[in-house]
């Protein structure tokens, strides 16, 4: 597999899903930008994926993160994958509920010079709401 | 197809909160733990909610009669 690729996955299951947090040291750039709908602002840095990352382990300290597809292409990498986790924590201002959520998501990194430059993350925060309650699921549509 | 409004492939079993397919899982049986802890969140609220109104009780002439009482009794 694309080393890039390897690395972009070791970002999402052992980071995110497994609480290595010591691991964005090694791939992510110090001037690296990350962009998530859920982060008020662009994470920075390997220390801003760290921070976001405790933020999403906090409120689902049981979180596991299944890639289920890659795909490279020069210095980019896209990865589809699929969340799940208990929602124990605050999250958004969320008390914690203690339900269980499933949310896909994509993530697509650019590569320089051996590590995370750029990371791209879109991910399904309306279904996760509806999942916690927060929104409804089922909302009824109006003319 | 028309559009609709979005909804989740996944939501939580009303019983014990895991995260189950919206198409159906007939193999979902809740785990007894899994179901306790659920029960015990959804609960706080209203846990919480007695401990204040229950303080607050203690404070008034009649609390403060029925803790000299327990004190009595011990």
């Amino acid at each position: 597999m694309h080393e890039n690729a390897k690395g972009s996955r070791r970002m999402i299951e052992e980071v995110f899903g497994a609480g290595r947090y010591e691991l964005a040291d090694e791939l992510v750039a110090e001037s690296a930008i990350g962009h998530d709908p859920a982060l008020p602002e662009p994470s920075q840095g390997p220390e801003g994926v760290k921070e976001g990352a405790r933020g999403y382990r906090d409120a689902f300290p049981d979180l596991s993160m299944r890639i289920e597809e890659v795909v490279a292409e020069n210095d980019l990498v896209a990865l589809r994958w699929t969340a799940r986790g208990t929602h124990r924590g605050d999250l958004f201002g969320i008390a914690p509920t203690g339900k269980e959520a499933t949310v896909t998501g994509i993530t697509i990194d650019r590569w320089a010079g051996g590590k995370i430059a750029e990371s791209w993350t879109n991910w399904d925060t309306l279904g996760l709401l509806q999942q916690l309650g927060a929104v409804p699921a089922a909302a009824t549509q109006t003319a | 197809m028309p559009l609709a409004f979005p909804s989740p492939d996944h939501l939580p079993c009303p019983d014990c909160g895991a995260s189950l397919p919206v198409a159906g899982d007939p193999g979902h049986v809740c785990d007894e733990e899994r179901r306790l802890e659920y029960r015990l969140v959804e609960l706080r609220p209203e846990v919480e909610r007695f401990a204040v109104e229950f303080g607050a009780w203690l404070e008034t002439p009649d609390g403060r009669f029925a803790q000299f009482i327990a004190e009595q009794d011990r």
